[in-house]
């Protein structure tokens, strides 16, 4: 084993793992693993090599912040990248009879190169877990000292469902009624917590069974792909129904095998119609990444049950290029006009993020006085929100004039840009 | 099990575990182990309990654990039946190495000879061809049949 001299010995125990321990892939023995250390931090560790004269087994462990953990799972980063990028990559020595002998703490630069990981180790493929639980995952501020605005985490909880449905509705034909129920939060956590049922109209239980497994699929995927891949595919979903984006391709394979394995025709337009339901679902999910910010500060999207897989991760960066992937939608819809310059409009606000001054109002119809629309607003400029004529608004339930840009899409407001 | 020549009493004597239920003597099938150097040496086939090992994961094994005292008695092998099944284990070894590039570099294609022990089909996971062998006392070198031994290529650092 390489020598690590006595400056680098530590004795705390931030880099044990000491529950979660999940073998990611085994060869005689666990090669790479990943577990928690005692404050709930995400470990992933593997076997460097066993001296038989010193009887020791030595291990690498690396703590990993949430996105990492969440783009190594998804193979985004390789294992050697999460070395090149970590300050403290963490060296347990080990007895034959498990006792921890001695730990240091190096850096990337301290390790001997034929021990590195290859730049290609990437993360095994996960064995797909697709039942129908999820898991929303709030972290950082209010959220890490289990506390959130409950308003705030209403509209996620009434989002988030919206998206489910709206995604499983779209596989036609089945007469499917999904239901999405509100599982009881965990204590001590800001944990989220949904369960999907499939249902019918009619009596098509014979269907349902057999397609229910590739359902799930269809959904965990569809889920995974629009948070992973969305941003990315997005020009190419828009102009040519995605058919450029490999990972596109097996999100489009689940859709038909739904009906396959139904024994039911496979619609022919199959991309057309999984391009459309990511353009609609993608609104949803900018809905969803305009809450962060106030209590939390980023969204970790799990598939719950044995151990949280990660699927997504919606963060201000992930907010950012998600509000790229709706504006282009928009600009290249047919049915979507926004106005050349802005006008005055006439709004109640019911919802406001000072912090990142986004949120929802209504607003008459175009030429109606008895059908509204809620867009989303947002509040552009950096002059203090609060005691203006927008907290107002809301807090008095007050219509108020304001100039804005206004995106529609027939006579219904889809959003506005506020400038006074 | 077969064969009433083989003994079994390094596997057996220390342990009230019955490891060899379900084990069987195999010398038609071909198998392949992943091996340090381009020549077979014995601690090629030392169990990870005969080197001393009463740990998995980091952590102590209860010896009243019959399922991971029996795997630490026995060596893994992947048994090959077609060429999809060696890629399949090459495959592994070469994932190994990219994670863990001080673990063995080289595959060994080989049979077992009279004699040499038991196997026991032991899938694990994805690595639906794994196998564990139990050597007999009688066991030695010259009772594995070399078939090949090619290097696994790991990708280098870049």
């Amino acid at each position: 084993m390489f020598t690590i001299r006595t400056k680098f010995l530590i004795s705390h125990t931030l880099c044990d793992i000491v529950d979660n321990y999940k073998v990611l892939h085994f060869d005689e023995e666990p090669i790479l693993f990943m577990g928690t250390n005692e404050y709930g931090n995400k470990i992933i560790g593997s076997f460097v090599e066993d001296d038989e004269k010193a009887q020791l087994v030595r291990y690498f462990h690396i703590i990993l912040k949430d996105r990492q953990y969440n783009d190594f799972l998804h193979q985004k980063i390789s294992y050697q990248e999460l070395f090149r990028t970590n300050d403290e990559i963490f060296v347990i020595d080990k007895d034959y009879s498990g006792a921890t002998s001695k730990k240091y703490v190096l850096n990337f630069g301290n390790i001997p190169k034929r021990y590195l990981p290859s730049e290609d180790s990437f993360c095994p493929l996960p064995e797909h877990c697709n039942d129908l639980n999820f898991t929303l995952a709030l972290k950082g501020k209010l959220a890490d000292i289990n506390q959130a605005v409950p308003r705030c985490v209403g509209r996620i909880q009434s989002k988030f469902s919206d998206m489910l449905n709206n995604i499983l509705k779209s596989l036609k034909g089945f007469g499917l009624i999904p239901s999405v129920y509100l599982l009881p939060y965990e204590s001590g956590s800001f944990r989220l917590n949904f369960s999907v049922e499939l249902g019918t109209k009619h009596n098509d239980e014979i269907d349902l069974f057999s397609a229910d497994a590739a359902m799930s699929k269809y959904l965990n995927n569809f889920l995974q792909y629009s948070l992973e891949h969305l941003p990315d595919d997005i020009e190419d979903i828009i102009d040519n129904d995605g058919k450029a984006s490999k990972c596109f391709t097996e999100l489009s394979n689940t859709y038909k095998e739904v009906y396959a394995s139904a024994q039911r025709v496979v619609p022919n337009d199959a991309d057309k119609r999984v391009a459309h339901e990511l353009k609609q679902v993608a609104d949803d999910i900018e809905d969803l990444s305009m809450e962060i910010g106030d209590s939390f500060e980023d969204i970790q999207v799990l598939k719950s049950g044995d151990g949280d897989i990660p699927i997504g991760y919606i963060d201000f960066e992930y907010r950012d290029k998600i509000n790229s992937t709706v504006q282009l939608i928009e600009k290249k819809s047919n049915d979507i006009v926004v106005d050349s310059e802005p006008s005055e409009y006439r709004i109640s606000i019911y919802h406001l993020n000072v912090l990142t001054r986004t949120g929802n109002a209504i607003i008459y119809n175009t030429d109606s006085m008895d059908k509204m629309s809620k867009p989303k607003i947002k509040i552009l400029g950096d002059m203090s929100l609060e005691e203006s004529i927008f907290t107002e608004s809301l807090h008095m339930n007050k219509w108020i004039e304001v100039r804005a840009t206004a995106t529609k899409e027939g006579d219904k407001y889809k959003k506005l840009e506020i400038i006074s | 099990m077969e064969s009433s020549k083989n003994t079994f009493t390094g596997i057996t004597g220390d342990t009230q575990c019955d490891c060899l239920a379900g084990a069987v003597q195999n010398t038609e099938a071909l198998f392949v182990k992943s091996i340090d150097s381009r020549r077979v040496k014995e601690r090629d086939f030392r169990s990870k309990w005969e080197k001393g090992h009463r740990q998995i994961d980091g952590r102590p094994v209860d010896e009243s654990d019959c399922r991971l005292v029996c795997m630490m008695k026995g060596v893994s092998v992947n048994m090959i039946t077609t060429s999809e099944s060696e890629e399949n284990a090459i495959q592994k070894y070469k994932k190994t190495l990219k994670y863990s590039p001080k673990r063995p570099g080289y595959l060994l294609k080989f049979r077992f000879c009279d004699n040499a022990g038991a196997v026991k089909y032991t899938p694990n996971g994805n690595d639906k061809t794994h196998h564990t062998f139990y050597k007999s006392d009688s066991f030695a070198l010259d009772l594995i049949d070399v078939i090949d031994i090619k290097a696994l290529k790991r990708e280098g650092l870049k």
